[in-house]
């Protein structure tokens, strides 16, 4: 379970012409849990969801209020080097459309044994209000390929997401 | 709208009407290719590229193939106001607050962005749009004036310029620092290298150091060994092809999650003699235009000495140096498929008369994949042909005899007819689902008759004298009869049946091949009876005073006198009898099977 850092700016002022008023839509927090079978869920908020198999190890949190990015800590287990194609990463949302979040910083291989820090971005959702709202429920899937021991592969991280009010 | 259609509009919003389609192409962008497309691009075209990604209307996807396709194929003084006009997008949309909170919006200006920063070397803008962007941006970056994913987009941008300027994070880029960053991987760094250094030949040196990074994680153990020369090659031609005649095929397949699906659908127009050809996808409810077929990374073919199966070779800028099957030694044994100039398959989409009858034969759209000329795999897309207009003739004049037709009905494929009929006029074609014929007529129709004449009106009354009636209006003269409609021309019915279902095809046939008697003409109308005549005046009394000064009444007057009343309508004549029907005789020759 991943619970998402807080929403600050959920309320705007606004200015009529003799009347202030304060506008204020609700404010929510998001949660990614990751669905894939072999996943193990965050014990705590702050918790990255990990997930597993012989070559690679990625451990997950989707922030896409706060930092308005996807923190991935991924780990080469294999015994060759591992590349990534960091630039072909895209977030698929249930309704098809997707976005291409990319590191904040440029990123090469994996060594074997290693494990990079990747901060993908940019991963924003509505902070506050119906629209924020209405990804209940709904499904993202984060695919990045990567070449392991030489052969291109697709890794699918699901999630679903949960919306509360804060 | 089909490609064929935004070549004839030619316009910016046509344009995006057109792409905003399912399965669009993006070729309609290239101002050289084959198949239609927009003839050249004006401010409102860009206009309205530009808009059109950014209000969500076209698919940022489809959008960069399209805008990459322009800028590779426009004189680059064409293609720089190009860039001011996304500049100027770019710096509209960066400061929207949207950005923060859309994941719609932020792909939407990342497609700028990345277009932007790979555009290619050399390629710009007017240099003041390109300095004031750069300016307001760096500015903003130093007050905080932008949200964080805003920054993201503003920091990346400006790393790159400093490329431009042959530098990277302060220090100036040499062989020495792509050597660093080729033995750590980072081809993310490398590539923008490649895309933004200021001088070829330290572009040439990125592109090596990332050649170098593909052929060390390359599954080809030959590519490996033969590294250097595999280099050479890339930089050479883009790719390392494979000499189909030293390494024939052996045998291919298709990869069926990287294959595009489709199903084809014919809506025909009989009377001009074609047909647009339309697809529709089981994931979606509309129809939309046909697709184009990539080959690359969805063929595979085993080729003779060499190691792993291997696929239709990449654009030259992913720079693989996997072998591969130059997308020219491909082809798609279809008639209206063509190669597009990126290799890729497309299809056009108005298509002829005998083409319609030609792709009939086959129950499906089949797509045989060829590899050096040899057979390869195969791709069948589903193929329906929406029912066409009736092919309905009526005779040339009123009451005319319908025209003489001679039709040939054929069965290409048990599940489908096809009808040749030849008029006066010419010979017209329709291919209709069996599923459909039910519905579908040829038909030699007389001609209506001509309506009968309407009857004379009424001559008006005469006036009435003073103080007298009107006189009665004339009656209506009678209508006269419509006359009679022209009566179906002859028919004659050619084709051939398998001998056992001959009577029932020929009894099918008869419901839905028909002569037709014209309609008779309609009843003249009575005439209408004339109006009765106006009375006739009044008359005021007149007196005198006579000697004893009485009032003697000379004459009394009188008060005026009534209109006559209307004459009556003439009678309606009778309608014209129908037509009657022609002679329709069937000449079907059994061929024996079953």
């Amino acid at each position: 379970m991943v619970v998402l850092a807080s929403v600050r700016q959920a309320c705007s002022l606004t200015l009529g012409v003799l009347l202030a008023s304060v506008g204020c839509a609700t404010p929510y927090a998001y949660s990614f849990r990751l669905e894939n079978q072999e996943a193990r869920p965050a014990a705590r908020p702050e918790q990255r969801d990990v997930a597993a198999d012989a070559d690679v190890r990625a451990e997950i949190l989707v922030d896409p209020t706060g930092a308005r990015a996807i923190l991935l800590d991924l780990t080469n287990k294999t015994d060759q080097v591992l590349q990534v194609e960091w630039g072909q990463i895209t977030m698929i949302r249930s309704d098809g459309s997707s976005t291409s979040p990319r590191p904040h910083v440029d990123l090469g291989w994996i060594l074997p044994g290693a494990t990079i820090n990747a901060r993908l971005v940019p991963f924003a959702l509505p902070p506050a209000g119906d629209r924020a709202a209405s990804y209940q429920g709904s499904r993202f899937e984060l695919v990045i390929p990567m070449i392991v021991r030489r052969e291109p592969k697709l890794y699918r991280y699901s999630f679903t997401v949960s919306v509360h009010s804060m | 709208m089909t490609a064929a259609q935004l070549a004839q509009h030619d316009s910016g919003p046509a344009l995006v009407a057109y792409l905003s389609q399912s399965d669009a192409s993006p070729t309609v962008c290239d101002l050289h290719a084959l198949s239609p497309h927009v003839s050249k691009i004006t401010p409102d075209i860009r206009a309205a590229l530009v808009d059109g990604m950014m209000d969500g209307k076209i698919n940022p996807v489809l959008w960069r193939r399209c805008v990459d396709i322009l800028v590779e194929r426009l004189p680059r003084q064409e293609a720089a106001p190009l860039f001011d006009d996304l500049v100027r997008a770019y710096r509209r949309n960066l400061a929207d607050s949207d950005l923060e909170r859309d994941p719609s919006h932020a792909q939407r200006l990342a497609t700028l962005h990345r277009l932007y920063l790979e555009r290619p070397a050399g390629l710009d803008g007017n240099l003041k749009v390109r300095e004031a962007m750069s300016e307001e941006i760096r500015a903003a970056l130093a007050k905080g004036q932008l949200g964080p994913v805003a920054t993201h987009f503003g920091q990346e941008l400006v790393a790159t310029i400093e490329v431009e300027n042959g530098r990277w994070q302060g220090h100036v880029v040499d062989a020495a620092m792509m050597d660093a960053l080729a033995a750590s991987g980072n081809e993310m760094t490398l590539t923008r290298f490649v895309e933004r250094l200021p001088s070829a030949e330290l572009r040439e040196q990125a592109q090596r150091r990332i050649l170098r990074v593909h052929i060390a994680l390359s599954p080809f153990q030959e590519v490996r060994d033969g590294a250097a020369a595999v280099e050479e090659t890339l930089i050479r031609e883009g790719h390392n092809r494979i000499a189909l005649k030293e390494h024939p095929l052996l045998s291919a397949t298709l990869d069926a999650s990287k294959t595009v699906i489709r199903d084809v659908l014919v809506r025909q127009h009989v009377w001009t003699r074609n047909a647009t050809l339309l697809s529709y996808a089981a994931s979606r409810s509309t129809l939309s235009v046909l697709p184009e077929v990539s080959f690359r990374g969805a063929l595979w073919a085993k080729l003779q000495k060499i190691s792993r199966p291997v696929s239709v070779c990449e654009h030259w800028k992913n720079l693989d140096p996997s072998p591969c099957i130059a997308a020219e030694d491909v082809s798609l044994d279809n008639p209206v498929a063509y190669r597009g100039s990126g290799g890729d398959f497309h299809f056009r989409d108005e298509v002829g008369v005998a083409e319609v009858v030609a792709l009939a034969k086959n129950d499906k759209f089949v797509l045989p994949v060829k590899i050096g000329g040899r057979p390869a795999a195969s791709l069948d897309w589903g193929l329906s042909y929406e029912k066409p207009e009736d092919l309905a003739f009526d005779g040339p004049s009123s009451g005319g005899v319908g025209p003489r037709l001679k039709v040939r009905v054929e069965r290409p494929t048990a599940t489908r007819f096809v009808f040749s009929v030849s008029a006066p006029q010419g010979t017209y074609t329709a291919v209709v689902e069996a599923s459909n014929v039910h519905d579908f007529h040829v038909v030699s129709r007389g001609a209506p008759g001509l309506p009968g004449a309407t009857g004379n009106k009424g001559s008006p009354g005469a006036a009435g004298a003073e103080c007298s009636d009107g006189e009665r209006g004339g009656d209506g003269g009678p209508g006269s009869d419509g006359e009679r409609g022209g009566d179906g021309g002859e028919i004659v019915v050619d084709g051939t049946c398998a001998s056992a279902s001959c009577p029932d095809t020929v009894e099918l046939l008869r419901t839905i091949i028909l002569s037709v008697g014209g309609l008779g003409g309609p009843a003249g109308a009575g005439g209408a009876g004339g109006p009765g005549g106006p009375g006739g005046s009044s008359r005021s009394p007149s007196t005198h005073i006579n000697s004893y000064g009485e009032s003697v009444t000379d004459d009394p007057g009188c008060s005026s006198g009534s209109n006559g009343s209307a004459g009556a309508p003439g009678a309606s004549g009778s309608p014209g009898r129908a037509g009657r029907p022609g002679k329709v005789t069937f000449r079907f020759v059994p061929t024996g099977g079953p």
